[in-house]
């Protein structure tokens, strides 16, 4: 099953959310995503200036949209298993991915590729806890 | 992150980074991510996690006092006061 799902406010976001579901399976693709910030950021605020959040449609996050549809006719909600992002186009993320890879002394391939362990630095730096390189004014 | 009680305790345990096959002759081809997850530890009980906050101990206080007194007009006025204290 592709979702292809689009949100509106009182004005447009043109947030876009593109991702498949396997309930069966166990499994979430991520296949496009746009959230409605980072859209407004773009078509409202000529792509530097923030929006406004309370302009913004409150279900806006790819979280909100995506469990409305995990949940819905799915028999057994806690099989979550597996969590894709396919063809990842932030540059921030590409730049981590990268450093990841060379650490471990690996080049980018198909499947099985090259797997990281939560444990390591490299893993939380892959799950957006903390910046592979830690900065002296912020944690986040 | 977001959570929702309907999932239960999870975790992400590894993440791998791979490139989708393809069938096009493509110089570059963007990274995907694969989050593996797993069912997490359950969260202690409140209590258990009330005592690790502090070595000393959690103790929570409650005390209760009746003042009998006599208002301007001499009629007895009872007031109670409740004070409930926390110490973590």
């Amino acid at each position: 099953m592709i979702i292809t799902f689009s949100l509106i406010s009182e004005q447009a976001t043109k947030a876009h959310f593109e991702f498949g579901i396997n309930t069966k399976g166990g499994a979430i693709y991520g296949l496009f995503l746009e959230s409605a910030l980072a859209s407004a950021k773009s078509i409202w605020g000529g792509g530097t200036k923030e929006p406004n959040r309370d302009d913004l449609p409150q279900l806006r996050a790819f979280s909100d949209i995506m469990w409305a549809f995990w949940v819905r006719n799915n028999p057994n909600v806690r099989n979550i298993r597996y969590f894709f992002m396919i063809g990842i186009s932030n540059d921030l993320t590409n730049q981590i991915i990268a450093s990841c890879l060379r650490d471990a002394g690996a080049e980018l391939s198909e499947w099985p590729g090259t797997s990281f362990s939560t444990t390591t630095d490299q893993g939380h730096a892959l799950l957006g806890r903390f910046p592979l390189t830690p900065t002296t004014d912020s944690k986040d | 992150m977001q959570h929702k009680a309907q999932l239960g305790q999870k975790t992400i345990t590894k993440i791998t980074v791979f490139r989708p096959e393809t069938d096009d002759d493509l110089s570059f081809v963007d990274a995907s991510l694969c989050f593996h997850v797993a069912d997490g530890p359950q969260p202690p009980p409140d209590d258990a996690a009330m005592a690790a906050t502090d070595e000393a101990g959690a103790r929570s206080v409650q005390r209760t006092s009746l003042r009998d007194s006599r208002d301007v007009k001499g009629i007895s006025v009872i007031s109670m006061i409740r004070i409930h204290e926390i110490y973590i």
